[in-house]
């Protein structure tokens, strides 16, 4: 079985430790802080306070042993420069580092990172493209796992029931509420449109053309609908 | 010319009964009579909105603007849709 190695615990770091735990693949936690080591207890596999920066600690520790080791160092990037030169050498398999800038990641190519992640352009970008898509106009984290999106759903999909159409069933998803806009005629003869807003629908409510559905579930059964 | 304005009194009357699907399928009749006017425009961008395709509501509202600078209610309209 494969075995990581997650060196430096910011929000970043520890979310990838605790994702690959859940998965089930075994993790060596190391910070140089106590307390964000100390968070980690219980979460995953094995924990220690070490500062990795220094080549002896991490030979002695046996981390020549580990197939991937995950470089995620927030404040100084001489320290993930120095961190990978050493995980290389002691022979680690594939090192995979977190870049701040495209400088940042020259360089660690250079000292013979596998690769380079840059996670903070990565999400964004992929929220992008989801938001660059005409029936998506926003979406909402609730947490790693949750969030809400705004969708409109595809012709064949409008005026039927919310139960006809078992968006819950399908992608386990819930619509919290419906957002339609009314049209009206003012007081100067113009139309316009007034925002209706129906909260918690049930499953007799109708989805008509324009409607927009809030949308509350898993961030993949999201994805998923997206593409519906 | 009368065709062209029933048409699009029959544009508006769709819109204000939500069948925007059938609002946009008149106007685009209109348009085949004329091009050059405002209003056409801006009811095709309301029937756009009222179907939550932003995008193309917001076209037509810029070519109701082009037409007419200062059709206030375009604008207003187009703003909204850019903010979102």
């Amino acid at each position: 079985m494969k075995q990581f190695v997650v060196i430096g615990l910011g929000r970043f770091g520890s979310s990838i430790a605790k994702a690959l735990s859940i998965k089930k693949i075994d993790v060596l936690a190391i910070d140089r802080d106590e307390a964000r080591v100390r968070e980690m207890e219980g979460i995953v596999g094995q924990t220690v306070v070490l500062d990795a920066t220094d080549e002896k600690a991490l030979k002695e520790l046996g981390v020549a042993d580990f197939d991937t080791a995950i470089v995620s160092m927030g404040e100084t990037i001489e320290d993930s420069i120095m961190i990978t030169l050493s995980l290389k050498e002691l022979g680690v398999q594939q090192v995979i580092v977190k870049a701040q800038s495209e400088l940042h990641a020259k360089i660690l190519k250079k000292v013979g990172a596998d690769r380079i992640i840059f996670p903070e352009r990565e999400m964004a970008e992929r929220l992008a493209e989801s938001l660059a898509s005409p029936k998506i106009f926003d979406f909402i984290e609730l947490s790693d796992a949750y969030g809400i999106i705004e969708m409109v759903l595809p012709k064949r999909l409008i005026d039927k029931t919310l139960a006809q159409v078992k968006l819950r069933e399908k992608y386990a998803v819930s619509v919290i509420a419906i957002k339609r806009k009314v049209p009206y005629t003012k007081d100067d003869g113009a139309t316009d449109f007034r925002d209706e807003i129906l909260i918690g629908p049930g499953g007799n409510d109708e989805i008509i053309a324009g409607d927009v559905l809030i949308i509350m579930g898993k961030n993949e059964d999201l994805a998923k609908i997206q593409k519906i | 010319m009368s065709d062209f304005n029933d048409l699009l009194e029959i544009g508006e009357f769709y819109i204000l009964s939500q069948k925007f699907d059938e609002a946009i399928r008149t106007l685009k009749r209109a348009e085949k009579i004329k091009k050059d006017d405002a209003r056409l425009y801006f009811n095709m961008g309301m029937a756009y909105e009222g179907l939550s395709s932003h995008e193309q509501a917001r076209n037509a509202y810029r070519a109701a603007l082009e037409i007419n600078k200062e059709y206030k209610e375009a604008r207003e309209h187009l703003d909204r849709l850019i903010e979102q």
